[in-house]
């Protein structure tokens, strides 16, 4: 990142190409459409790249990134949400992609009189938990996806997510447990969750 | 509706939340070991850590994310135009006004620089100019008496020295004119200007002018001469002695300037000398041409006295001579004529002529037709009218008669009473035609030549010309 600081394109192609999946995993979870997530992505390597005479030595480049793209990420939420509003007053908007809870509740009630064992196959089981995921808070998932992927210590994501570590550690308690509250039925009993239904 | 509660501000139970942390591998060695003997002895506990975990390892189940290339370039590109178009927010203002500001910055740097320069040359120039003012104002003094040398062998040269006090005595040369602006710093020179009179303004602006028209060598050469000058320790009286020099060179023929500022010593020495005759023969003309109505009149009486003398004396030659006269011009007017035939009676030795009309009178000695003529006038007789002069008269006699010997001073003197007789004598003619005639009949009189030769001055000298023409100098 230092060489990027210093205008080398060269280190920043490097650097997306070292990063671009993680982020646009991490946008698929905590950004408001997983459609947008590349487009999030991207964002949060222009908004890196202008802000690359900002970055300090020392800091770690990781930490530094999932900052900004926590950022976007909330910018993007209520930009949508205020456009969402505005839209919504006349007519409703074309859902291409839709998201979140809402998906998973829609793909769970058209299998509610399947069995478990054909519902966890394939991308449905992949669906099934990022509907979980996406039952969470903005402020758990973001913590729980620092967590599980970058494996980031509390500190870490305390610092990423401008929070105490003690904040951290309650955070991902609450993540783990409502994640495995929500999933216990399904798991237990391949029974749809009633939070992914809603 | 969910049953679950997923706010973040929801409480955890502190198992939940130890249970949490151990599977994240944030506790120390003490809390993990007490944990790890809880859930050994726990089994609801080790039921509840292993569906946290269980739930985690679910997460496997969320899609990873195919690196794309393509995407990794369009990343790029979106920076790269994202980093233009920065660029040209960020000047779009200027982007817009570029031009337009570039040229009126560009306009009033110039005009600011111009008026700088203007401001520093006219300043500059306005100094210059005060500093050359001074140079002005003897000009003439450091233009002719460059030669330091020259200026002191003259300051040497007593006849040099009579003869500049006897020109500025008959004002043939101006007296010595002290410098003002020169004497005033640099600073003192604008109020100093700005309190002398009109003419001499005029006069410094005229001397400025010349100065000015001078080529840039000698202007140089001007101011390295009155530096050299002001380096001087007698610098002040030097300065005199070249305005005198200069002044005087002024008046004298070209040729004889031209040998005085000869390289070579003897030629110049010469030449000196005899533009000091020149000059002193001059100031004597000069001095007869200024005697006032009083000395005039004091010197006629001598001069009356004298021929009443040498005809109670019976001299022969007065006396055939007066009767000559006598019979010429009367009786009654006779007296004028014949002290005027006295007092001119050596004009043919001194070029001088008598006035038209008297050419046939006798003149001393044997004369054009073996005629007798009247003595010319006496040592004696030239100190009786030395005598009855003016004191004022008397002083000037003195200053233009010093010599280096008695000799010379009593000869010099002699000459100068003299002319001084033959003025009073020329002036007491009854008829002389200076004052009947007109400048155009006299201009008439001259010859051909002459009048060509007049044809070519300026007014001025012309009517000098014609009025000394008359008689004066046939």
């Amino acid at each position: 990142m230092l060489r990027v600081r210093d205008d080398d394109v060269g280190a920043f192609e490097e650097l997306v190409r070292r990063y671009q999946a993680r982020l646009v995993r991490l946008m698929h979870t905590i950004g408001p459409r997983r459609d947008l997530a590349e487009d999030l992505a991207q964002e949060t390597f222009m908004r890196v790249y202008r802000a690359r005479k900002r970055y300090e030595a020392g800091a770690k480049f990781s930490t530094w990134l999932f900052t900004i793209a926590g950022n976007v990420a909330r910018n993007a939420a209520r930009s949508l949400g205020r456009r969402h509003e505005v839209s919504e007053v006349d007519a409703p908007r074309a859902d291409d992609a839709p998201s979140g809870p809402q998906l998973l509740a829609a793909t769970a009630l058209e299998a509610s009189g399947m069995m478990p064992a054909r519902l966890v196959e394939g991308n449905e089981r992949a669906e099934i938990v990022r509907a979980a995921v996406e039952a969470l808070s903005e402020r758990q998932r973001m913590a729980l996806m620092l967590s599980r992927f970058e494996n980031m210590s509390y500190a870490e994501i305390a610092e990423s997510m401008d929070l105490t570590t003690k904040a951290v550690k309650s955070l991902l308690s609450r993540a783990r447990v409502n994640l495995r509250e929500i999933l216990q039925p399904y798991i237990d009993a391949g029974v749809i969750p009633p939070e992914v239904q809603s | 509706m969910s049953s679950i509660a997923t706010a973040d501000g929801v409480p955890v139970d502190p198992d939940d939340e130890l249970l949490v942390a151990y599977l994240d591998g944030e506790l120390d060695a003490q809390a993990e070991n007490d944990l790890m003997t809880r859930l050994l002895d726990d089994q609801t506990l080790n039921q509840r850590l292993q569906r946290l975990q269980e739930g985690w390892e679910w997460l496997d189940e969320l899609p990873d994310v195919t690196p794309d290339e393509k995407w990794v370039e369009t990343t790029l590109e979106l920076v790269v135009a994202d980093v233009v178009k920065t660029q040209r927010q960020g000047s779009s203002v200027w982007s817009r006004y570029r031009w337009p500001l570039t040229i009126l910055a560009s306009c009033v740097a110039g005009v600011l620089v111009s008026l700088w320069v203007v401001s520093s040359i006219k300043s500059n120039e306005y100094r210059q100019q005060l500093i050359d003012l001074a140079l002005a104002e003897s000009l003439d003094a450091y233009l002719d008496g460059s030669d330091v040398t020259l200026m002191r062998q003259l300051v040497a040269d007593p006849a040099w020295r009579k003869m500049i006090a006897m020109s500025r005595e008959v004002g043939e040369l101006p007296d010595v004119t002290p410098t003002v602006v020169a004497d005033a710093t640099l600073e003192e020179r604008e109020r100093m200007i700005a309190s002398m009179s009109l003419e001499d303004r005029a006069r410094l602006a005229s001397r400025y002018e010349r100065f000015a028209r001078l080529g840039t060598p000698r202007r140089e050469s001007v101011r390295k001469t009155a530096a050299a000058v002001a380096q001087q320790a007698d610098a002040q009286s030097l300065l005199e002695t070249m305005q005198a020099y200069a002044a005087w060179m002024e008046n004298l023929p070209t040729e004889l300037r031209d040998q005085i500022e000869s390289e070579n010593a003897k030629v110049q020495r010469e030449a000196i000398k005899k533009a000091i005759s020149v000059t002193q023969s001059s100031n004597r003309k000069r001095s007869r041409d200024q005697l006032d109505d009083e000395t005039v009149e004091r010197i006629y009486f001598v001069l009356q006295e004298i021929l009443q003398q040498r005809l109670d004396d019976r001299e022969l030659a007065t006396t055939k001579h007066v009767d000559a006269v006598k019979r010429l011009a009367g009786h009654r007017n006779f007296e004028p004529y014949a002290i005027f035939g006295i007092v001119y009676s050596g004009f043919q030795r001194s070029g001088r002529g008598p006035p038209f009309g008297l050419r046939s009178l006798p003149g001393p000695g044997p004369g054009p037709g073996g005629r007798e003529r009247p003595p010319s006038l006496r040592s004696d007789e030239l100190e009786q009218i030395r005598a009855i002069l003016p004191d004022y008269a008397l002083d000037r006699m003195d200053v233009l008669s010093e010599g280096d010997s008695m000799a010379e001073t009593f000869a010099v003197r002699s000459l100068i009473l003299r002319s001084w007789a033959e003025e009073t004598a020329w002036r007491k003619m009854p008829k002389n035609g200076r004052q009947e005639s007109t400048l155009l009949d006299r201009y008439n009189e001259l010859s051909p030549e002459e009048r060509d030769r007049i044809d070519l001055l300026p007014p001025i000298d012309m009517i000098k010309r014609i009025t000394r023409s008359r008689g004066r100098y046939p």
